[in-house]
């Protein structure tokens, strides 16, 4: 951000479950808003889960997007002006390997492997 | 007794208690049947294996359907909580749950409390709740994968997913280093075996040991191997091996396995695991103190 440029107000959507995360990201950048993945504040952590950042003057627009696709969401804070939370970086490094009839796609601690051609998948390890 | 708990990733599965054994290619304990290829059945499994080889009383198995809610690892924690004293294991085996991090803060204290503290041996999510509780040095032995060391190695991270960019992007070249911050930054068990194209196995912060041989790359891509490493450390502490040689033979035994089975990336965890008996038959007594032939 530029030096002198007030730092914009953000808000953090919250959700049960990374299913409705990850689905929740595709629906709002599908619509057009700007958002981050990010990890959730401790108190709301539980785990393997994610949380969205966006600003706080789309608020109104993301929740009535998100609810018109069904997207179920925990809570939406919003967040002091420093706030600064943690990025996920796990769509931002995936790795594959390549065996003569697989692929093996690894995203952090998460591996899945799929037959080439088919698409099938044949294994998936990690996520803790 | 040795008693393994960790959730299975199925909503129909009642908390259950009771000795496992293996039926028609299903785990089995107090009527409940669960697969044995994924995570903890995965873990369950290889640790059976290897206690029925060494004809040892097989484990006591507390499981849980879950399948991401968070319920079942509530109704586990919360049992373990009550009944840990009376259950009274000599190795607790704790695997995939959801880490939560105050209901393992109440667990770790309910065996501080108790009256014999077991062996302690965490992976996957009770790893995870341990490390982010500050708890890590409670337990004996814990055996993360290269992500997870990294993990442990990020004094601020509470899951695997959320740490420091720079540990994310490390290579394996950095396991080493991780290893290192983890015992310093008291985020690790007492031995560490992390599992890898490389295994280590480390103590006080200082590399004992690396097992390398025989390297099959397609385990990696076979759901569940290192799963399987955790029961086979666990399986072998119970049968009263030193946590090192535990762990040295655990990494040995997986490899060989693998290179029985001779696996393609389809292949199953379960082909791997029918492949220790023949291991055991033709390594174990040049690679440890327990031998049975």
């Amino acid at each position: 951000m530029p030096e002198g440029k007030p730092e914009e107000e953000k808000a953090l959507i919250v959700f049960d479950y990374i299913y409705h995360a990850l689905r929740g990201k595709h629906v709002l950048e599908q619509a057009g808003l700007k958002i981050k993945e990010v990890a959730p504040p401790p108190e709301y952590r539980t785990g393997c889960d994610l949380a969205l950042e966006l600003s706080a003057t789309e608020v109104d627009a993301a929740e009535r997007i998100l609810d018109e696709k069904n997207v179920l969401i925990l809570d939406i804070l919003f967040m002091p002006k420093d706030t600064k939370l943690v990025p996920v970086y796990l769509t931002k490094l995936i790795k594959t390997t390549d065996f003569p009839d697989y692929t093996m796609v690894r995203c952090g601690n998460m591996k899945i492997t799929y037959q080439k051609g088919t698409g099938i998948i044949v294994n998936i390890s990690g996520g803790g | 007794m040795m008693l393994i708990a960790g959730t299975i990733p199925n909503k129909d599965i009642p908390l259950t208690l009771g000795q496992v054994k293996l039926e028609e290619g299903f785990l089995v304990a107090d009527g409940q049947c669960f697969s044995r290829i994924q995570g903890t059945g995965a873990m369950i499994n290889a640790a059976l294996a290897t206690i029925n080889h060494l004809k040892l009383e097989p484990p006591q198995v507390l499981v849980v359907g879950d399948i991401g809610d968070g319920k079942g690892s509530r109704e586990l924690y919360s049992y373990l909580i009550d009944n840990i004293d009376e259950l009274s294991p000599d190795v607790f085996v704790m695997h995939y749950c959801l880490p939560i991090m105050a209901l393992m803060k109440q667990l770790c204290k309910a065996i501080e409390n108790s009256k014999k503290r077991p062996f302690m041996i965490a992976d996957a999510g009770a790893m995870y709740a341990a490390k982010g509780a500050g708890l890590a040095s409670e337990f004996d032995i814990m055996t993360p994968d290269p992500s997870e060391i990294a993990f442990l190695a990020d004094p601020k991270a509470t899951h695997p997913a959320y740490i420091a960019e720079h540990l994310f992007k490390c290579d394996s070249s950095k396991i080493p280093e991780q290893i290192a911050a983890a015992f310093e930054n008291g985020s690790a068990a007492k031995l560490l075996l992390v599992k890898g194209k490389t295994d280590y196995i480390a103590s006080d912060g200082s590399i004992l040991k690396t097992v390398k041989e025989p390297d099959v790359s397609t385990l990696e891509a076979i759901g569940g191997t290192g799963d399987t490493i955790t029961g086979l450390v666990s399986a072998f502490v119970y049968a009263g091996l030193k946590p090192q040689e535990a762990a040295i033979v655990a990494a040995k035994t997986n490899r060989m396995a693998g290179k029985f089975a001779q696996p393609t990336p389809a292949t199953k965890v379960g082909q791997i695991i029918d492949q220790f008996p023949a291991v055991f038959e033709k390594y174990l007594c040049e690679w440890s103190e327990v031998c049975y032939k």
